[in-house]
């Protein structure tokens, strides 16, 4: 066994894969976790104020790590602006207030009803 | 200076200017039901979620001393309005300012900077010096003898503000005007009087970027105190002038304002108890869509 081991590997490596028949699919690869780079907390005013310990969370993402930290207010009215669109849609479908982490435009978690520094600073990867 | 328990200094309480652009005439108009039909569909109840029982001002404001959390902290500069009337404006601006600095959720440790120095992390957070000149002179052509809040109010929520020539980075806007026909500093640039129609062309464009979105009007004294205890600048006018009150400080019950005059001034509980009625609150403006890029 081990022989014929050694003898395919060699055959890979000198001559690569062989080519497989059509209806064999691969999974995909799957990139690690990606590195966060926009987290915003979307929330609605009347439903109470922005926390201390949040506020106070998303400024250091912002001057600690250069992460985009933002707040959005859901009920602001006009236009939402391009950043808001994904965050607002997938914070709507938890209930607000929502924090939601982001990299490259892509939602990578939402956590519901965030109330202290640390449990913002727990969810961003 | 964030220290909320501090003795304050006495020259600093109860300041009467000489005529800053806020007479008693002004002040009668401008009540909250005239506010609130200004802003239009920018106007917003006072969230009854947002109510402190006063016994606990004190413990709000202490967590609002160790978080930096006061409206004051979103503010990183000072302007000077001298000797001009643009008092409601520059209030306005200052308001503006600070509500979209909080939305970016930048702390500026130790509030504005004095007038002759910068914060590093202007720039880089994207920081925008707005300009009240962008909004006087259509509320007043004249030049001298001030205009009403809901003037400027108004202007703001219908058309909304240019920037500042003078930014903390050069964020490349098409449209700019200097940020008064005042002295100014190193963070507010000064120059003549300009009237609305030198303006430079197409600067609805820039100005639509900066709009306030939504304005509480505190109906009761402690409703703008618990604005302020919640980080909110409260607009008022008193005593011939405006100003924005950015913190509220427990140990004598006053309220701070970055006064439009490179100081931080206070008003007495008891002044701030007379001056509340007519006041306002931006908690939004438009966001963009790129914080990095605010022109865009």
């Amino acid at each position: 066994m081990k022989a014929f081991l050694a003898a395919a590997a060699f055959y890979f490596v000198a001559f690569g894969l062989p080519d497989l028949p059509a209806w064999v699919s691969l999974p995909s690869v799957v990139s690690p976790v990606s590195q966060a780079d926009a987290v915003a907390y979307v929330y609605e005013k009347d439903d109470g104020p922005i926390p201390g310990g949040v506020m106070v969370a998303m400024a250091r993402l912002n001057s600690e790590r250069q992460i985009m930290a933002t707040f959005y207010e859901e009920d602001a009215g006009g236009v939402v602006p391009e950043q808001y669109k994904l965050p607002l849609e997938a914070a709507k479908k938890i209930g607000l207030p929502a924090l939601v982490v982001s990299a490259s435009g892509v939602v990578l978690k939402v956590v519901p009803k965030p109330g202290t520094e640390a449990a913002v600073m727990e969810a961003v990867p | 200076m964030i220290d909320s328990f501090r003795p304050l200094p006495r020259n600093l309480v109860d300041v009467i200017l000489p005529p800053s652009g806020y007479d008693d005439a002004m002040a009668a108009g401008d009540t909250t039901d005239a506010l609130r039909d200004a802003c239009g569909s920018a106007s917003r109840k006072f969230p009854r979620s947002w109510e402190i029982n006063p016994s606990e001002w004190d413990e709000v404001a202490r967590e609002n001393d160790r978080n930096r959390t006061w409206g004051i902290n979103y503010l990183d500069r000072f302007t000077n309005q001298s000797p001009t009337h643009e008092c409601t404006a520059h209030s306005l601006a200052r308001n503006a300012e600070a509500a979209r600095n909080r939305h970016r959720a930048v702390i500026y440790k130790d509030g504005p900077k004095e007038s002759q120095k910068r914060y590093d992390t202007s720039g880089p957070a994207g920081s925008v010096w707005l300009s009240p000149l962008s909004v006087y002179p259509e509320a007043n052509p004249g030049q001298w003898g001030g205009a009403n809040v809901r003037q400027v109010l108004e202007i703001a929520c219908r058309r909304g503000m240019l920037p500042d020539t003078t930014q903390p980075r050069d964020y490349g806007f098409r449209h700019a005007i200097h940020g008064t026909s005042g002295k100014g500093n190193a963070n507010q640039s000064g120059g003549r009087w300009l009237p609305l129609s030198q303006f430079p062309a197409g600067w609805q464009e820039t100005a639509k970027l900066f709009k306030p979105l939504e304005v509480i009007f505190p109906e009761s004294y402690e409703e703008a105190v618990c604005c302020v205890l919640r980080g909110l600048l409260v607009s008022v006018g008193r005593n011939g002038h405006a100003v924005p009150w950015a913190q509220w400080m427990a140990g004598e019950r006053a309220m701070a304002y970055p006064d439009s005059y490179d100081v931080v001034r206070y008003d007495s509980e008891r002044t701030a108890r007379s001056a509340w009625r007519g006041s306002f609150a931006i908690v939004t403006m438009t966001s963009p869509d790129d914080w990095n890029n605010p022109a865009s």
